[in-house]
Parts: C-alpha cells; sequence; structure tokens
C-alpha cells in the first residue's frame, strides 16, 4: 500500500465526497428550519443540472447559465413546497415526507419527459486536463467542486450569523415554539428553508455535471446519499453534512480500493447502519439524533 | 371538506377516464386486414433510453414497409406498451397484448429480465417474441416460441477474445457494472480463456470510477475491458484518461454503443484508444445495413445505435415471416414462419432454424471507433 | 304494521350504511367471485399481482400502522422469501408445501435477530436504518452466485401445492387471494387481541407501555418478525407465480411501494391497505399504455392522496360514512305518515 495510491484515493474520495456534502447541506438546512426530509432533494441536483445544460447549449455563457439555473430551480422549489409540502399541516411530519416522495417520483418523470433519456454534461469550467496533486491526478472540476463546497460553507455561515433572516431561520431551527413566540413567521421561514436547500441541490447539480453527466434517473441514488452523508456526520448539523458527506466519499473510494469488487457497494450502507445503532450523534454531533 | 370531496371526484373522474382509454388492448374484433405486432418497451424506468430507440426505429420501419405495399397487401399496425422495465409489468403488458388475437407476435422486453419474465406465458399461450436481447438464458428456457434478435453475449466474448488473439494483448483488465448485461458479461469472461488481470465493478449510476481504474491500473494491463449498459462507460473513459492510462486500448461491447458515452468522455486522451462493438458506421455501411441506414439516419436525431437497429431488424423479421406465412396466418404459422427466415439486416445476418433461435453470431460482430465525435468503423490492424 | 313501518318510523332518523360486517362480506364475495365473470387473463393477472402483495402489505400494517416501527426495507425480505423458496425447489426439489413454509421460517428468523438492534432507533433514525438494511441485502442478492444477481432466476417451479395445480389464472388468482384472507383474518384477530393493545401502546407510548409492564423490546421484535415473514409468504408466491425472479425487483422502489400502499391505505387500516394495494397495483399495469407520462401521473397522484386525504383510503370512507350519514339526518319534525316519512 503505497503513498501514491493512499493519495490518489483519497484525493477521489475527497472529491466525490465534496458533492456528497453539498447535497447534504442543502438537505439538512431544510431538514433544520422545515422539518421536511425532503426525498426529492436529489432531483433538484438533476434539474439544476439539466436547466443550466439546456441554457449553456442555446448559447449563454455558462456562468450566466448556471446561475440562472439555480435561480430557477430555486423558484420552482418554493412554487411547490408552497402548492404542496406546504399545505399539509407542520403536525404531521410524516405526511410531508410522503408528499416529497410524491413529488420526487413526479419529478423524475418530468425530467425524463421534458429532457429525454440521454445521458447530457455541462462542459467543465477550467477543461478536463488533470491536475498533479502529489502525484496523484484529479480533475479540475473536481477542485471546483471542493473550492464550491467551501464557499457554500462560508457564504451560509455569513447568512446564518450576519443577517437578520438567517438568525430567525436558526432561531427557528433550535426551538420552533419560542422562535414563533418572538414573532418570527415560522411558516415562511419553512419556504425560505426549503427554497434555500433546493438552491444548494442546483448548485450541486451545476458543480457535478461535467464529471458525472446529469440523467434523469440520478435522483433517488443522490437523496440516498444526502440522508447518510447527514447521518453519519450528525444529522441536522450542517457542519455534519459536510463532514458526512467527505466521510461517505472516502469511505466509498477506500473500500473500493481495499474491498472485493461489488461488496465495496455496500460499505456506505453498512457505515450507515453502524453509525444509527453505535453512534446515532454522528462524527461531529447532532442535536437530533442522540 | 369540500377540498376532499372535489379531490375524491377528481380521483373517480381520472380513474373512468383512464379505465375508459387506458385498456387499449381490449379484445379487438377484426381490424380490416392489418397485421398486429405487439412490442413491449422500456419506455420509462432504468432502460427508457434503450426502449424508445426501438420504438423510433419501429415506428419507421412499420412506415417505410407500409409506404412501399405493405406485406402481401396488408398493412401493419403496431401497438406499444411500456413496462417501465420492471418485470410484472412486462408481465401484465404480455397479457394485455396475449388477449387480443390479432396480435400476432410481440417485440420485447428490451432488457434480457423483462424477457425472461414473459418468456412462460409465451411458451404457453403460443405467442412469438421476438427478443432484443443478449442475454444468454432467453433461447435456453425451451420456449419455441421465442426468437432473438442481438448476438447473443457469448457472441459478444468470442469476438473479443478473436480480436485480442489477434492483437496480441494478454492481460485484460476488467471495469464493469453490476447491470445484469455486464455481469453476464464478467462471468463469460472469466470463463472465456483471457487472462483477466483484474476485475472491478460499479454500480450504473455511479459517477466516477477512478478508485476501480487506480486499482485495476497497477496490474499492468494490456488493455481494459469496459463493460456496461449506461452512460457511465464514458465517465470510466474518461477517469481513465485522466490517471494516465491513455496509452493502452480499451474495449467495450455494444451496450456502450451509445453517443451518450462520447459525450461524458470529453477530450479525453483516451477516447482515441476506445473500441467498441456496435451496430454500423453511419458514414460506411456495408451492404446490408444500407437501406437501413438510408431510412433511419436522417429521421433519428442521434446516431444509429444497437437498439434502434434491433427494433429496424425485428420489424422486419415480423414483415418476412408473414410474408412467408401467408395471408391470414396465426401466431403458430407466423412462428413456423419465423423459423425459415434468412434476413441480412442491419445487426447481422439472420438465420434461424429448428435448433437455432438466436440468429445471428459473433460474425455480425462490428467494431467501431470514435473520430470526430462519431462512431466510425474501428481501423485494426 | 309490518317491516316497513319499523324501517321507515320517525326513530330511524339517521340511515346508516350496512353494518361494517355485511359490507365487508359483500366485498369478499365479489373478490371470490371476479374469475366467474372475468375470464380475461389481464385483469386476472393484476389482481393475482394484488393479492400477493397485499399478503406483505397486512404485515407492514400491523408493523407500522399499530406498532409505530417505520420500515423502508421490506422489500429484502420479500427477496428472502422468493430466493429461498425458489431456489429449494430448484436445486433441493422440495415441493411448495415445503418451501413456502421454510421461506416464510427464514423471513422470521432473520426479521427477529434484525429486529433487536435496530429497533432500538425511532423515527426517522428508524427509517434510515431499514432501508440501509434493505439496501444491504440488494446488494447480497445481487452479487451471490446462486441467485443469479440481476440476470435473475429462470424456470422457478410453477404454483402447485402437492395435488394443488394453481398454475391456471383462475387457480392462481384463488389461490393467492385465499392465502391474502388468510392473513387478513389473521391480521385483524391479531390486532384485536391483547396483543394489538400492546402493540398500539408501544406505538403511541412506549415509556407508558414499559411502565405498565410491557416487554416492548419483544413485543417489537415479534411483530418485525410476524411481518417479515408474511413479505417472504409473499415473496414466495411471487416466485412461483412469475417463474422468475431477478434482484432488481427487490430493492428500494419495492420498499417504498409497500410503504406507500400502507399509507395511502389509511396505516391501521387493513380494508383501506387492500384497497389501496389493488388500487396501486393494477394503476401502472394501466398507466403503461402512457408511456413516459406514466411516472407523472402516478407520482402527482400520490401528491393528491397524501395532502388531501390524511386517513388514506379508511380515512376517506369513513368520511363519506359520516357525510351520508349527515345528510340522512331530517332538518325538520316528520309527519309520521309511511309515505313522506324518507
Amino acid at each position: 500500500m503505497d503513498l501514491q495510491f493512499l493519495i490518489q484515493n483519497g484525493v477521489t474520495g475527497i472529491a466525490n465526497g465534496a458533492v456528497y456534502a453539498l447535497i447534504a447541506l442543502g438537505f439538512t438546512l431544510t431538514y433544520n428550519a422545515s422539518r421536511v426530509a425532503n426525498f426529492a432533494q436529489g432531483q433538484f441536483v438533476v434539474l439544476g443540472g439539466l436547466i443550466a445544460i439546456t441554457l449553456v447549449e442555446a448559447g449563454a455563457p455558462l456562468l450566466v447559465g448556471a446561475a440562472a439555473s439555480v435561480i430557477a430551480v430555486s423558484v420552482i422549489a418554493g412554487v411547490v413546497y408552497l402548492a404542496t409540502i406546504g399545505r399539509v399541516p407542520e403536525s404531521d411530519p410524516f405526511r410531508r415526507i410522503m408528499v416529497t416522495l410524491g413529488i420526487a417520483l413526479a419529478a423524475e418523470a418530468a425530467l425524463q419527459i421534458i429532457w429525454g433519456t440521454e445521458a447530457r454534461r455541462l462542459p467543465p469550467f477550467t477543461g478536463d486536463q488533470p491536475v498533479d496533486l502529489f502525484g496523484a491526478a484529479i480533475a479540475p472540476q473536481a477542485l471546483w467542486v471542493i473550492a464550491g463546497a467551501i464557499v457554500a460553507m462560508i457564504v451560509l455561515n455569513w447568512f446564518f450569523r450576519g443577517t437578520r433572516t438567517g438568525q430567525a431561520m436558526l432561531a427557528v431551527s433550535e426551538d420552533r415554539e419560542g422562535a414563533g413566540l418572538l414573532g418570527i413567521r415560522v411558516a415562511w421561514m419553512s419556504v425560505l428553508a426549503f427554497v434555500l436547500g433546493a438552491g444548494l441541490a442546483a448548485v450541486a447539480g451545476v458543480m457535478v455535471s461535467p464529471i458525472s453527466s446529469t440523467v434523469y434517473f440520478h435522483g433517488l441514488p443522490l437523496t440516498v446519499a444526502a440522508f447518510a452523508a447527514a447521518v453519519v456526520g450528525g444529522f441536522g448539523n450542517p457542519v455534519g453534512a459536510v463532514v458526512g458527506g467527505l466521510a461517505l466519499g472516502l469511505l466509498q473510494a477506500f473500500s473500493v480500493a481495499w474491498l472485493p469488487s461489488g461488496i465495496s457497494d455496500a460499505a456506505p450502507f453498512a457505515a450507515l447502519i453502524a453509525f444509527l445503532i453505535l453512534r446515532p450523534r454522528g462524527l461531529v454531533g447532532s442535536r437530533v439524533l442522540t | 371538506m369540500g377540498s376532499r370531496i372535489l379531490v375524491l371526484s377528481a380521483m373517480l373522474a381520472a380513474a373512468a377516464i383512464v379505465v375508459g382509454c387506458g385498456s387499449a388492448g381490449g379484445s379487438d374484433e377484426d381490424d380490416g386486414g392489418e397485421y398486429k405486432l405487439g412490442a413491449i418497451l422500456s419506455l420509462s424506468g432504468a432502460a427508457a433510453d434503450l426502449g424508445q430507440h426501438s420504438r423510433d426505429a419501429i415506428e419507421l420501419a412499420v412506415d417505410q414497409i407500409n409506404a412501399d405495399g405493405g406485406v402481401n397487401d396488408r398493412e401493419i399496425t403496431v401497438e406499444f406498451i411500456d413496462d417501465g422495465t420492471e418485470p410484472n409489468r412486462t408481465v401484465s403488458a404480455f397479457n394485455d397484448l396475449a388477449r387480443d388475437d390479432s396480435v400476432l407476435a410481440i417485440f420485447g422486453g428490451t432488457l434480457g429480465t423483462t424477457t425472461l419474465a414473459m418468456s412462460p406465458m409465451s411458451a404457453q399461450q403460443g405467442v412469438p417474441l421476438l427478443s432484443p436481447n443478449t442475454t444468454y438464458e432467453i433461447t435456453r428456457q425451451g420456449n419455441e416460441y421465442l426468437f432473438r434478435v442481438a448476438p447473443p453475449a457469448d457472441a459478444e466474448i468470442d469476438a473479443t477474445v478473436e480480436l485480442a488473439n489477434d492483437q496480441g494483448w494478454e492481460r485484460l483488465a476488467l471495469l464493469h457494472s453490476t447491470d445484469a448485461y455486464a455481469s453476464q458479461a464478467a462471468e463469460l469472461f472469466a470463463d472465456s480463456g483471457l487472462d483477466i488481470v483484474g476485475s472491478e465493478s460499479f454500480d450504473p449510476e455511479d459517477t466516477d470510477m477512478t478508485a476501480q481504474l487506480t486499482k485495476l491500473g497497477r496490474t499492468d494491463p494490456d488493455a481494459l475491458l469496459v463493460w456496461d449498459l449506461s452512460p457511465a462507460t464514458g465517465i470510466a473513459i474518461r477517469n481513465a484518461g485522466q490517471l494516465g492510462m491513455d496509452e493502452i486500448p480499451i474495449l467495450s461491447g455494444q451496450g456502450s454503443n451509445n453517443p451518450g458515452n462520447i459525450d461524458a468522455a470529453g477530450n479525453s486522451p483516451a477516447l482515441d484508444n476506445w473500441i467498441v462493438q456496435g451496430v454500423v458506421d453511419e458514414a460506411s455501411p456495408i451492404d446490408r445495413q444500407a437501406e437501413g441506414i438510408e431510412l433511419l439516419e436522417p429521421e433519428l436525431d442521434y446516431p444509429v445505435d444497437t437498439f434502434a437497429s434491433l427494433g429496424y431488424d425485428g420489424a422486419h423479421l415480423f414483415a418476412a415471416a408473414l410474408e412467408e406465412a401467408g395471408s391470414d396466418p396465426d401466431r403458430d404459422a407466423v412462428r413456423d414462419a419465423l423459423e425459415q427466415v434468412d434476413y441480412d439486416g442491419l445487426g447481422g445476418e439472420y438465420v434461424y432454424s429448428a435448433d437455432n433461435h438466436d440468429g445471428v453470431g459473433p460474425e455480425s460482430v462490428i467494431w467501431l471507433e470514435v473520430r470526430d465525435a462519431e462512431f466510425v468503423m474501428a481501423q485494426l490492424d | 304494521m309490518g317491516w316497513w313501518d319499523r324501517v321507515s318510523s320517525p326513530s330511524r332518523r339517521t340511515r346508516r350504511l350496512p353494518p361494517r360486517a355485511l359490507l365487508g362480506v359483500a366485498v369478499v364475495l365479489t373478490a371470490l367471485a371476479i374469475p366467474l365473470f372475468v375470464g380475461d387473463r389481464f385483469w386476472l393477472n393484476l389482481l393475482t399481482l394484488s393479492w400477493i402483495n397485499l399478503v406483505a402489505v397486512l404485515g407492514l400494517v400491523l408493523l407500522f400502522g399499530h406498532a409505530n416501527q417505520i420500515s423502508f426495507g421490506h422489500a429484502a425480505f420479500v427477496g428472502i422469501g422468493a430466493y429461498v423458496s425458489g431456489l429449494a425447489t430448484m436445486e433441493l426439489g422440495v415441493s411448495l408445501l415445503v418451501s413456502v413454509p421454510l421461506a416464510m421460517a427464514v423471513g422470521w428468523v432473520v426479521g427477529y435477530a434484525l429486529a433487536r438492534p435496530v429497533l432500538r432507533l425511532h423515527g426517522l433514525a428508524l427509517a434510515m436504518a431499514t432501508l440501509a438494511l434493505g439496501e444491504l441485502f440488494f446488494i447480497v442478492f445481487r452479487e451471490l452466485s446462486i441467485t443469479g444477481g440481476a440476470n435473475g432466476l429462470p424456470g422457478i417451479s410453477p404454483l402447485v401445492f402437492g395435488p394443488l395445480d394453481l398454475t391456471a389464472p383462475e387457480g392462481a388468482y384463488w389461490g393467492t387471494l385465499a392465502v391474502a384472507l388468510a392473513t387478513a383474518v389473521l391480521c385483524h384477530n391479531v390486532i384485536r387481541s391483547r396483543v394489538g393493545r400492546c402493540l398500539r401502546a408501544i406505538g403511541s407510548a412506549p415509556t407508558a407501555a414499559t411502565v405498565s409492564g410491557i416487554d416492548a423490546a419483544s413485543y417489537k421484535a415479534a411483530i418485525f418478525a410476524f411481518s417479515t415473514s408474511l413479505a417472504a409468504l409473499s415473496g414466495a408466491l411471487y416466485a412461483h407465480y412469475v417463474t422468475f425472479i431477478s434482484s432488481d425487483s427487490f430493492g428500494l422502489p419495492l420498499s417504498i411501494l409497500l410503504v406507500i400502499m400502507v399509507v395511502v391505505g389509511g396505516v391501521r387500516s387493513l380494508w383501506g391497505a387492500a384497497a389501496a394495494t389493488v388500487g396501486l397495483t393494477i394503476l401502472p399495469g394501466y398507466l403503461g399504455g402512457y408511456g413516459e407520462y406514466s411516472g407523472l401521473i402516478y407520482g402527482a397522484l400520490l401528491v393528491l392522496v397524501f395532502m388531501y386525504l390524511s386517513g388514506g383510503v379508511a380515512g376517506l370512507v369513513e368520511t363519506v360514512n359520516q357525510e351520508l350519514t349527515r345528510l340522512s339526518v331530517p332538518k325538520r319534525p316528520q309527519r309520521s305518515t309511511p309515505a313522506e316519512t324518507r
């Protein structure tokens, strides 16, 4: 087991992990402020990628297409929330989650109808030439994804600490009733959280498309990965989401490296169960699962 | 309360409409001298891309056959049903078509598992199946009514073995997906006599195979085999290029003959070394393919791939059987006629007999490579 | 005076639907009679698949609806049942009379073994743990060579129980319906029994239940095992009915579908679950004619149902019942002549 092998797999793991981190982050934010575990998170990722691809193929510059896609997905998410989940009383969280399940199924079909079945790909931001990192090859796009995850964390941190809306959302996450008593409009925070989560998903979708292509059926596996990352890192904890995502990515890369082929798929699920039973608070700590 | 009654009424109305329109395959009476072909395809679900390509080609082929006067002066109509790539829906779809006596044969399913789900009923009820699958087992279930419209899995493997031996590639590494098509290929490769120095798998929905390729790269292979049915092959090629594995040849089966793979591979240098089993080089089709390409190429907005060609050939095999069987055949007559068919199509030279329902063998395999983002005939020295 | 007067006298102001039991019997008789009127294989097949699904769903109603233990991994047990029974008949040559009970036993044992550690979790954590378990089994099914993996196992012995040949469409229909009915009766009895009350106590107020002396952990494990053995039975029936199984069929989508059937039915209701199962099994068969739009319609319908029918089918029936009852109450005092009372 030499260093180069370790580094290559480590780099691969972190690059993939950053994708999971972004998606898990959006998922966690939505859950925290609205108590909705969004089963359709993965579909928003795919939608983000597909809209951006359509705009770019129609001639828009990459950055414009990407930004427009994130905005579009956020708006769509808001509309969907107001039309569906928002109408189910908060006292019935299970039913709200089931609604997101229905949305996920419908969304996947809609994605297939609108964009067809072929895999498409957004052009990489700075090309495909691999970068040499301590002897390991890493795609430049992967570096963008990692940067994106870091930037997302910084922006979110500023949002939650430095803006009134963000602070309000934080308050709602910590204590719904208390926040409501203080005059914070909890219901609107839920909408905003959902929109924010979807926006982050779209960002992930745009950044990841050059690496993995975008196809309508990528949604469910991504949602499951987001769940797993959130749990492993610490459910409900944004830092946990990122840590969990990275951990999951590394786990996958190294289990492929060390385990016989085919079994490596099982590693993330085994880890998930192990954490749930043995260390439910995850790597970083969770207020939801202790 | 009001909203509940409203929703209930809406659902009842929807149910009524669905009942009225959905049972499209009801026992029809005589449809005035047409031959009916049923088609059970994956139009949604995991294999939707493949099923839709087959559907497009069947429609075009049948339209052309009818435009040329039909068969025995009668037109062919096709009824498509989507099985969503789920075997129990395939079973329902089969029953839906089988109860209509005017359906003389069924093309489908898109994946081997869906075909295997309906094969017992096809044998029991005597409904000929034209199945576009490479899955080895479909013609080994004792179903006399099932005819394969694709090279069987071992044909792809045999063709690969031949190529490897010709080119002197001794050590081969295998990267395959866990889908049925690729898993079967992996099993066959293991028994093929080739020296498989490393074998790794990935999930069809995986988005990165760098870890697997890193492991395989260390075995120092002469050539890399990448087998899968989804657009992940392209990702694997790109990953291989990024890891510096761009000097060795990369081989794939017909399942990878998909432009999505060219797209996914991007500008990877590894793409230049990729040879894939395919159906046709659109720019220079061989003789038996000329007519098919002439029809399909302008109409499809994707390059003619395996699944389109299987649809095309399936439609023509049906027509050929009808011609052989006479003007008012029943299903048994169509079945018997199929065994007599000798048809040179897009995908190969189809010859069936009482002991051979496979139709096409390894000689029909064509190797393609990519130049200027198109599939062209591979130049192998 | 006669029956008419008794029926229409002012004291019978409210008109009720026939007693539940009568309605239930009528439905069952109709179900039994269907093959006599409908010879169409297409419908018989869809309904047979519904009965097969229902066996698994009923177990989940008890587990989730009453004991409040969610499982997003039950497809694994359906798979276990399918593979155990299928392989036992193919490799060991035993008859279904042996293999099907064997499948149920294996389902029970595996379920019980897993239940102990896993059911210590609740809510979202439990949901995710069962989901992960389901996925692990899916991978096992896919990777073991004995299962045929994704390529599957064709040629499984058909539905023949000893001298009882149920391979004809009518035979399969009645056979599976009989099993579903027996399961329903069994579940109904459990629900009505002390065990059922304990389960509901554990489900809704676990601490109080423990304090009153109920061994919650054992009950939960037992009901989990009960539901998994039913899932295994369902899988076994499926394997011998279609005579072909592949690992693709026993993954997350099936687990999700089973939960959807329970929830759409009304979570706690056996009847609701039956209606939901039949509806959701038949629906995709229909929607096949709509090609790509089938998924969209299906998803949209689910969203509507989850949004507006909070009690599922059972809740809907309750509501309709109440509405009809309310509507039949007269608004003004009646003259008691038979002709005017209605």
